[in-house]
């Protein structure tokens, strides 16, 4: 079993075909127990991630209890942080933030123009915050390089040896530049570069370790470990999972040699596959695995891979419905959390202080209930609602909140918000500072909770402590370093690295697990269910690069698309060779329909079967499951069940109406119902500017105003022009300091109209007509149908007299587009569509001034086009006003009998509002007719 | 792999005619180059969608596979290629070829090649590295901050008057919106200097004109027609209506050069007096668009200065936006660029393979053109392809000219031009009546000189098509409705016959406008017939979905009553805690207040639980009572839930609009389709109906009128659009503009019928308005003009073929096998089919266990997140701490080991950057002489006080000897857990050979200084469960019975120990 080679270090070879982790248990017990003591505690275990560590040391608990071992663990330690375990460390490392802010000044010192090659838009040298997108790419970029113990020197002299464009190679040797600046800055506040400790390490030969170090399955580390672990010699065993025929393939410490998994055979057979469409489709072909196992397995013993993490909210969604638990071992990203959605939130809102991104933060569930507990009731975001609609806010200053707010309750609410961020707000301030603020943010709306009960409280914490760690590091930025910005500013530079992590689930016994690619060929799962074998998935591939493409990683001899094959040739062999169950589903399209590439790892087989997977795969659509899992498919009613819910009219007896309501009812009576007898109404919050019925009241609370100012009788247009710029400007002052610049512009708008309006209303005067009454409020009159009383009522806009003949005019404000004669809106095809302007006769008789003659009906026409502003009269017959009577008197009729059923159809105008409610455009749609019967 | 047969490498522009074969074409290319030994990582081959692009693989490998699998029908392929050296062996290896190097493949839209070019130059094109394409949500929210900052500018106003020609509006927001909708692309396609062509014209001051007014009225006509006219004129000019005036009357006949009224003569004093205002209109008019263009310009301008940077801030741009970008990079130095791209995409590119390249913008042709050029370089490996047909060139409103193929050919003479026009796709019946009518378009006579031009031109871009599925029965009809008759009810009764006659056919109803879609949908299914859309519906076609986004439209507007009532008459308000929606006179304070509880209920399940989660467990509510469409239009609204959470904002409204405006494919879909002609191109179909075709070509009119020196070319005029008589005023380039624009509809509308008539593989289907005529200036005047047989004007005007074409379809020919992907006969599997079970979790060992430390158990009861915070803050305190623990794991007993003179060496090797370490060792050795601590750490003192309570009577003191584990690990199975941890310090007691007891050892160094009783007592109970953890383990892992194993808490820092049992 042992096999020494020419290097120090021992390779010991597990056999492939049993399960891994298991076998590596078994070398350990032979390894290191003595009699009753099996004693791992001198021994550092590497594993190829967190989840093997897991359950490895899991297998050996198990197994120390059935031995009754008195059983040590051994030190696990992630690989990326093994080598400071093995030489000393002198200075304090740089940790992300210090690294960013070194390469952001290491950009800011070198000469802009020469930048120029680099980046098309050199940031102003002033503000750091600027350059760290730039720092961040260059950060991950020098990690990647100098993990394989690589300076950016090394690329520009390989670039140069290469034949590659002129201003590749100028880029490489303008970032070697940048680079050694960027460890003068580092080395000039005592700091370390963690990469070049590393590389200065192997340089100097320090690296020894006292205790063993076992490699688990570690078939791909970078140069730089390798090199250490070099240096270490016979302390560290390399345990191989593989076969005999196989041996080729490991260096001397277990890693891959990419040339030899390039052309080796994949032990896949054809019915480990599985070809499906979409990843709905994916989901559904896992349940279809499951249930192929024939309830032989615990959840336990299932694991569902997951390298395409595109399928997972499938794959759960589907399991859940199916009435399965399921446990995603990549966790809940932290960006997902609330606390981190909250900070975000308020970062949203104080960027740029607008009233969109405070209707956000206020509905985040965390502070709406705090606002909620400190005012003693939760309905107040309808007044905020109302406020949007009332003054279309866009700008919304912290400091300033809610004008003339009639609503103490906003102010209120508001009062709370802003003690909460106020500590947030206002200028530019050493980044270090802003760091207790936020958290003072985070202790007001979470401090109180209580860890242990729920939770969802554990997740919470763990989100909140990820953003202190993370925000930690500006306090500590060395004195030199310290820089300016605001509170957004040095939530922004954090939040990159918390974002991405993730908090875990907690386990639980009966949960079917999903895991990462790279977790799986470890895992001892008696099932295994890989989902997204998909090419640029598994294996994933790098296609075009800012800076390392793959012939430079080539040359370079770093990561590159053939190492990426390897390891998942080797990870893909493993899987198949292991025992277990396995089924490997691939997926024909993504979630938009886009097509996608099976794993290439499926089709290194023979000639023959390659041809034909490859057959199969190009030539099939995938199968499609259409399965449902929301019922069972034997009871599902063949029609349509959701009524269109009918008029409740018990009780219900309308004895008055609108003037303007009847044209509703003459379009659809059961509309008429929703809008104007239960006044439903619909909500939202994103006018950006005036809708058109806001306009016309704007516009009719100046002319209402001039109606009822002795000015009315003027007939110098000039002095009623000046009358209406007042007004308006009045009107302006209710939108506050800050008014929408849409808003704003929409009065100078009406100021238009209302200007040509001041000449044509100077010139009715001077023709005789004098304004008797304007906007008139809730006039009412009696009509008698069937000798039963009705009333009606309604309110007018405005009435004239003529002062010579003494003749009555009404008049109704039209700002609507087009701007047609009352004749056109009022009949259609000879039938009453709007009786508005005849049933207003009924109105003006119950007023003092009325006359027997005959009232004339019109609108004063307001549109867009200037040139159309008039004055318009209808030129209806008294047996015309008859027939609308008429007209009206069967409305009058209908609503008393409390008529409202059944829905116009189809709708008399297609209208958005009442059309979820009317099944207006839905498929199958109810059956109204069949209701009635 | 060896090179065979000798390179098909001419350079080659090939016209395709529809169903020639496009694809096919370019993919034997591909075929003939891999053939040849070419590399494909060096053969870029682009079409204009995905679909399409996964198409082109599919055919490429299938045919490989098929080859190398001795299938049937390989030898047809070997013989299309014209490779005979194309055996089994060759095949596989280039398939083998093909397959392992997919991540190479370069197959794809030019859009998504372009995305991965601008991907790796994002630095050098200004973008941010993690730059994306926009969803449509980002990109409108965008739009929208420009607008409102365009808006915000002081003198925008000024502008935004100037461009409503002095008209007021209504929506300043909505008219910059509307402006941005339809003039943005046009900004960004002209030159600047192209919307300041007019010049400003002089006009006259107010006295002279109306001194000229005066003088008009002045003169004396004879014959009271005349001088009604010019009274109306003098009338008209009072009014400034303009268009009246120059329309109508005298001026027009002026104006026209007509010079007679009703044919007398106009007067040459009349003329005169006329000449001087219509030259003020004239001046008047010109200035008023003049500025309307410039203050448009202007306000685009500004858009454009706030959207830009905005979109390349945020990182999220459109593929309009991705080529402009480029065509900025590589102006001027394109041959350096490409060299530098292909570098940064591993590219090799020696061949290019276009496909639709009638689509291509020029933009687009600007980027590929330096490839192109590198390709053709006389003496390289290289090699160009392209193929596509103008007579389909339908894209022109995206920006596509199918001009593109005249300029490669002037850019590249050597190219070899093919052209394809034989059909395999349609029945000799229905390219008989293609021919027909594209080859009699010279019939056509409308009473436009123009349009019959534009038309005549057509005529020479077509040649007679061929068929060779000439075998196929097929049915082409034109018919006229009947006045009084509905084109699309009589279109609705025609889909339905064929539906029934023609069973399992795909049939598909073409239109025009995108309106027309939903219009006809619903009139199908009214009548009965499922009838789907091509890419679906949003799933809003379904009640329950609406149900759902009523629910969710209430959680983020609580008051809105309408959404209330909606979900409070569903199964859904029992659910959420929903009272009864009375109506807003009834409602009560205390359902109100219900309903916003429910609402932030709902909020809060939203960002806690997700939208998957939340639409789930709506969806299983209203599950009893669906259909199977609504379960599956549910299934489908889960989806996108589950697919919305990644990007889910804190509105719900959102949600809403999400999906509103997703489409959703229903992948039962029936047979018959509705869509738009548009995106029926590359689609066939067993039978097309066609109605509608009787809109006016010229019907959409721009607001501006645009015009380009040469197709490729940038837009270099631009002026705000005129009504038919004002133009009459304007200068020539108006003129020119306006001809060039009806061209363009024109010859696309053309291309639009074309494209609509050969989607149809058996038959087809005219169906005309009754209004129809055949000088229309319509697809319809154009079929009236060719197709019908003699001087009929209703009814069936043409009719070819067998009307009961499908009952004589050969079994071949016949129905394909429904594909996998319609599924028709799948049926639905319903979860109670077969439950699923699993076996119950193993007893002894299940996988997957926690791994939890004993703090853990010790600080879940008691503390609150804020105090989980503030601990954290307290640092100095921690490493202290750590420090004091390390200290005290160096002491096996005080009084053995030389302790003290190693331990600083070791802490420093320990905390090598810690400074204060000589205090802290300080610190230590005073704290171990405080009597406790010392009592326990020295052996004598220890063992003595361990026999008392620990060693039974009958020992011997003397055989008991005791050892010291210091930070001892562990790790047990506790219950359902992995407990692991360190045990500050564990004695293990042992009577000779044997032990018999131990003891676990836990210092604490935190500070306790300063609590009270109470506290310190609270703080000693939630170490409690830890210490109990500890023994537990020890019990295990010794063998110990649990009574064995002692345990004590030692509070360092003032010298206590507690005894815990
Ligand atoms: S012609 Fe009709 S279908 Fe085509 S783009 Fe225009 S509106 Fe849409």
């Amino acid at each position: 079993m042992v096999e020494k080679q020419y290097m120090k270090h021992v390779r010991y070879w597990l056999d492939w075909n049993k399960p891994a982790l298991p076998g590596a248990v078994d070398w350990l017990v032979e390894r290191y127990r003595k009699v009753r003591n099996w004693d791992l505690s001198r021994v550092i275990i590497v594993t190829p991630g967190a989840r093997s560590r897991g359950r490895l040391l899991e297998l050996m608990v198990e197994r120390s209890e059935i031995e009754r071992m008195n059983f040590s663990p051994p030190d696990f330690t992630p690989l990326g942080q093994l080598p400071e375990r093995l030489y000393p460390a002198q200075h304090e490392f740089a940790g992300d933030i210090a690294q960013l802010i070194a390469w952001s000044r290491a950009l800011q010192s070198i000469d802009g123009e020469q930048l120029r090659i680099l980046v098309k838009n050199v940031p102003s040298a002033d503000q750091l915050a600027n350059w760290l997108p730039l720092a961040r790419l260059l950060k991950s970029l020098h990690i990647d390089l100098s993990s394989e113990g690589l300076a950016f020197g090394d690329v520009a002299r390989a670039a140069n040896i290469m034949y590659v464009a002129r201003r590749e190679r100028d880029r490489w040797e303008l970032l070697e530049q940048i680079q050694r600046v960027y460890y003068d800055q580092l080395k000039a506040v005592g700091l370390w570069d963690l990469q070049a400790a590393r590389i200065t390490a192997v340089r100097k030969r320090e690296c020894h370790s006292a205790k063993d170090i076992v490699l688990m399955g570690m078939a791909d580390m970078s140069q730089i470990f390798r090199q250490m672990l070099e240096q270490i010699g016979e302390r560290v065993s390399a345990l191989v999972f593989a076969s005999d025929s196989v041996r080729e393939g490991f260096d001397e410490l277990g890693c891959l040699r990419s040339e030899f998994w390039s052309d080796y055979p994949v032990a896949v057979r054809d019915e480990h596959l599985c070809i499906v469409d979409r990843p709905a489709d994916q989901a559904s072909a896992v349940i279809d695995a499951i249930e192929r196992l024939g309830g032989q397995l615990p959840a336990s013993q299932i694991a569902i891979g997951v390298p395409d993490r595109s399928v997972v909210s499938h794959v759960r969604r589907t399991l859940e419905l199916a009435g399965l638990t399921s446990r995603d071992a990549a966790g809940k990203l932290l960006d997902q959390t609330l606390p981190i959605r909250l900070v975000t939130a308020v970062a949203d809102y104080l960027r740029h202080q607008r009233f969109a991104p405070y209707c956000r933060l206020i509905r985040h569930p965390d502070l709406f209930d705090l606002v909620s507990s400190r005012i003693g009731h939760h309905d107040w975001l309808e007044d905020v609602d109302a406020y949007q609609n009332e003054f279309i806010p866009g700008e919304f200053l912290l400091r300033a909140g809610f004008h003339l707010a009639q609503e103490p309750k906003l102010t209120h609410v508001h009062r709370i918000v802003q003690e909460l961020l106020e500590p947030l707000s206002g200028h530019t301030r050493p980044m270090g500072e802003w760091v207790e603020a936020w958290m003072g943010l985070l202790l007001q709306v979470y401090g109180q909770r209580e860890i242990g009960s729920i939770e969802a409280n554990r997740e919470i914490l763990a989100s909140c402590q990820a953003l202190q760690a993370a925000l930690r590091p500006l306090v500590d930025l060395p004195a030199e370093w310290s820089f300016d910005g605001s509170a957004v500013e040095a939530l922004e530079t954090i939040l990159h690295h918390v974002g991405h992590e993730s908090v875990a689930e907690p386990p639980t016994a009966d949960a079917i697990e999903l895991l990462g690619w790279l977790d799986l060929p470890l895992d001892d799962a008696a099932a295994t269910i890989v989902t997204g074998m998909n090419d640029g998935v598994v294996p994933s591939t790098e296609s075009g690069h800012l800076f390392l493409p793959n012939t430079l990683r080539e040359k370079l001899e770093i990561q590159d698309n053939a190492r990426r094959y390897a390891r998942d040739a080797y990870a893909l062999s493993l899987l198949a060779h292991s025992p277990r169950r396995l089924v490997l589903i691939s997926g024909r399209h993504g979630i938009d329909g886009d097509p996608l590439l099976p794993s290439r790892l499926l089709f290194a087989v023979d000639d023959g079967r390659m041809a034909r997977r490859a057959n199969d795969f190009f030539r099939h659509a995938g199968d499609v499951y259409p399965r449902i899992w929301l019922a069972s498919a034997l009871d599902v009613p063949a029609a349509q069940q959701f009524s269109i819910p009918e008029p409740r009219t018990e009780g219900l007896k309308l004895s008055s109406l609108g003037v303007t309501n009847f044209k509703q009812y003459l379009q659809c009576p059961y509309r008429f119902y929703l809008g104007r007898v239960l006044k439903l109404e619909e909500f939202s919050d994103d006018l950006a500017e005036l809708p058109a019925f806001a306009f016309g009241h704007l516009l009719h609370r100046v002319v209402e105003a001039f109606g009822k100012d002795p000015l009315k009788d003027s007939t110098d247009a000039e002095a009623i022009r000046q009358f209406f710029r007042r007004q308006l400007e009045r009107e302006m002052v209710r939108h506050g300091d800050h008014p929408s610049p849409a808003v704003r512009i929409q009065h100078q708008q009406i100021r238009l109209r209302l200007d040509r309006l001041a000449d044509l209303q100077a010139r009715r005067r001077s023709e005789g007509w004098e304004i008797v009454e304007a906007e008139l409020e809730d006039c009412a009159a009696t009509l008698v149908v069937d000798g039963e009383p009705f009333m009606i009522h309604g309110r007018i806009d405005r009435v004239d007299r003529h002062v010579d003949t003494g003749k009555i005019a009404v008049f109704d404000y039209k700002t609507f587009e087009p701007a047609s004669s009352p004749e056109k809106t009022h009949r259609v095809r000879g039938a009453w569509v709007d009786l508005q302007l005849p049933l207003y006769r009924h109105l003006i008789r119950t007023r003092p001034y009325s006359t027997d003659e005959p009232i004339e009906l019109g609108y004063i026409l307001l549109p867009g086009d200037l040139k159309k502003t008039a004055f318009v009269t209808a030129e209806w017959t008294e047996e015309d006003l008859r027939s609308a009577d008429e007209a009206a008197f069967k409305v009058i009729r209908a609503v008393r009998g409390n008529r409202f059923w059944p829905p116009t159809d189809p709708p008399p105008v297609y209208s958005q509002t009442w059309s979820a409610i009317c099944q207006d455009a839905v498929f199958e749609r109810w059956s109204v007719g069949e209701a009635v019967r | 792999m060896t090179a065979i047969a000798p390179p098909a490498l001419e350079n080659t522009i090939i016209r395709a005619s529809a169903g020639s074969g496009k694809t096919t074409e370019l993919t034997q290319r591909y075929l003939r180059l891999l053939a040849s030994g070419v590399h494909c990582q060096s053969i870029l081959a682009s079409t204009f969608t995905r679909k399409a692009a996964g198409e082109i693989l599919d055919r490429v490998i299938t045919s490989l596979a098929s080859v190398a699998l001795g299938s049937p029908d390989a030898r047809q392929i070997v013989e299309r290629l014209q490779l005979d050296e194309l055996d089994d062996r060759k095949a596989q290896s280039m398939l083998r070829h093909v397959l392992t190097n997919m991540h190479r493949l370069q197959i794809g839209t030019l859009d998504s090649f372009f995305a991965k070019l601008a991907r790796s130059f994002c630095l050098e094109m200004g973008l941010p590295p993690d730059w994306d394409i926009a969803e449509s949500r980002e990109t409108n929210q965008l739009m929208q901050s420009a607008v409102g900052a365009v808006l915000s500018r002081d003198d925008s106003i000024q502008l935004l008057h100037l461009m409503a020609k002095g008209q007021s509006f209504r929506g300043a927001n909505k008219l910059m919106l509307d402006t941005v909708d339809d003039l943005y692309q046009i900004f960004l396609d002209s030159t600047d200097a192209a919307w300041f062509q007019l010049q400003q014209q002089s006009i006259l001051s107010p006295e002279r004109w109306l001194a000229a007014l005066d003088a008009l009225s002045a003169v004396a006509i004879d014959g009271g027609r005349m001088a009604t006219a010019r009274n109306d004129d003098v009338r008209r000019a009072g009014a400034e209506d303009w268009e009246e005036f120059i329309g109508t009357g005298l001026v027009a006949k002026i104006l026209e050069g007509t010079n007679a009224y009703y044919k007398v003569p106009i007067p040459d004093a009349l003329q005169a007096a006329y000449r001087p205002l219509i030259e003020h209109v004239r001046g008047t008019v010109i200035n008023e668009l003049r500025e309307s263009t410039e203050a448009t310009h202007g306000l685009l301008a500004r858009f454009h200065e706030f959207f830009d940077v905005a979109k390349a801030e945020a990182g999220s741009l459109d593929f309009d936006d991705v080529t402009r970008r480029l065509v900025e990079l590589l102006d001027g130095n394109g041959g350096e660029f490409a060299t530098a791209m292909t570098h940064r995409l591993d590219w090799n590119l020696d061949h290019l393979l276009l496909d639709e390249f009638q689509d291509t913008s020029p933009a687009q042709w600007h980027v590929i053109e330096p490839f192109a050029r590198r390709v053709m370089e006389p003496g390289t490996p290289g090699s160009f392809f392209c193929v596509g047909d103008m007579k389909q060139a339908i894209y022109g409103w995206r920006g596509g000219v199918a001009e593109v193929f005249d300029v490669v050919e002037q850019q590249f003479p050597d190219l070899r031009d093919r052209e394809l026009t034989c059909s395999h796709r349609s029945s000799q019946i229905i390219i008989d009546a293609l021919n027909r009518v594209f080859e009699n378009t010279d019939r056509y006579q409308s009473n436009n000189d123009q349009t019959n031009e534009v038309v005549r031109r057509w005529r020479q871009r077509f040649t007679t098509h061929t068929t060779d599925r000439d075998s196929l029965p097929g049915y082409a009809v034109l018919e006229k409705v009947a006045a009084g008759e509905e084109t699309l009810v009589v279109a609705v009764g025609r889909v339905k016959e064929i539906y029934q006659n023609a069973p399992g056919r795909s049939i598909a109803v073409l239109t025009r406008e995108n309106t027309e879609v939903a219009e006809l949908i619903f009139a199908l299914q009214a009548a009965g017939v499922p009838a789907s859309e091509e890419g679906g519906n949003p799933l809003t076609d379904s009640v329950s979905v609406l149900l759902i986004l009523s629910l969710m439209r209430l959680s983020d507007h609580p008051q809105d009553s309408l959404a209330w009532f909606h979900v409070a008459n569903s199964p859904l308000a029992e659910a959420f805690g929903l009272p009864p929606c009375p109506g807003k006179r009834a409602q009560t304070l205390e359902a109100v207040g219900r309903v916003h509880a429910s609402a932030a209920e709902i909020r809060r399940a939203l960002s806690e639980r997700g939208y998957g989660f939340t639409i789930a467990r709506c969806a299983k509510i209203l599950a009893p009572q669906c259909t199977l469409r609504e379960l599956r239009r549910l299934q489908k609204l889960i989806e996108l839930a589950d697919e919305y959470d990644a990007q889910a904002t804190l509105r719900s409204s959102d949600f809403v609009e999400y999906v509103r405006t997703t489409k959703v494919e229903d992948r039962t879909a029936s047979p018959v389709r509705v869509m738009t002609i548009h995106k029926a191109k590359g689609l066939e179909f067993d039978v097309v109906v066609l109605p509608c075709v009787s809109k006016t070509f010229n019907a959409r009119t721009r607001d501006v009128l645009i015009y380009r020196n040469s197709p490729t070319e940038r837009i270099s005029l631009v002026v705000r659009h005129a009504g038919a008589a004002k133009r009459r005023l304007l200068p020539e380039q108006w003129a020119q503009a306006h001809q060039q624009q009806i061209d363009r509809t024109l010859s696309e509308s053309i291309c639009v019928l074309y494209v609509a008539m050969t989607r149809a593989k058996h038959a087809l289907h005219i169906i005309l308005d009754s209004k129809a005529g055949d000088h229309h200036q319509s697809m319809a005047g154009i079929l009236l003009a060719t197709l019908p047989d003699d001087g009929q004007r209703t009814g069936t005007l043409y009719e070819r073929g067998d009307l009961a074409w499908a009952t004589r379809a050969h079994a071949n020919e016949s129905i394909q096998p429904p594909t996998k992907q319609t599924a028709q006969g799948a049926s639905y599997r319903g979860r109670n089919a077969a439950p699923l079970v699993l076996a119950p979790p193993d007893q002894n060992w299940t996988r997957n266990l926690p791994t939890i430390s004993p703090s853990e158990i010790a600080s879940s009861t008691e503390s609150t997140i804020g105090s989980a915070l503030s601990q954290a803050t307290n640092r100095l305190a921690k490493e202290r701490g750590t420090m004091l623990h390390a200290c005290l794991a160096e002491v096996d007993w005080l009084d053995e080991a030389s302790w003290q003179g190693q331990l600083l060496n070791r802490l420093r090797r320990q905390f090598p950057r810690e400074r204060n370490l000589e205090a802290i060792v300080a610190d230590f050795s005073k704290m171990v002489q405080q009597p406790r601590l010392a009592a326990l750490l020295h052996r004598a003192s220890y063992l003595s006080h361990m026999a008392k309570k620990a060693i039974p009577n009958q020992l011997v003191f003397d055989a008991i000897t005791a050892s010291v584990e210091r930070e001892r690990s562990f790790a047990v199975r506790i219950d359902e857990s992995i407990v692991r941890g360190s045990i500050d310090r564990l004695i293990l007691i042992h009577e000779g050979e044997s032990l018999i007891a131990a003891e676990v050892i836990e210092f604490k160094t935190d500070q306790w200084a300063g609590l009270n009783v109470e506290q310190s007592d609270a703080r000693i109970g939630a170490y409690q469960p830890q210490i109990a953890a500890y023994r537990r383990a020890v019990a295990r892992m010794t063998g110990l019975p649990p009574d064995r194993v002692f345990a004590r808490l030692v509070l360092v820092g003032i010298d206590r120990e507690f005894e815990v049992r």
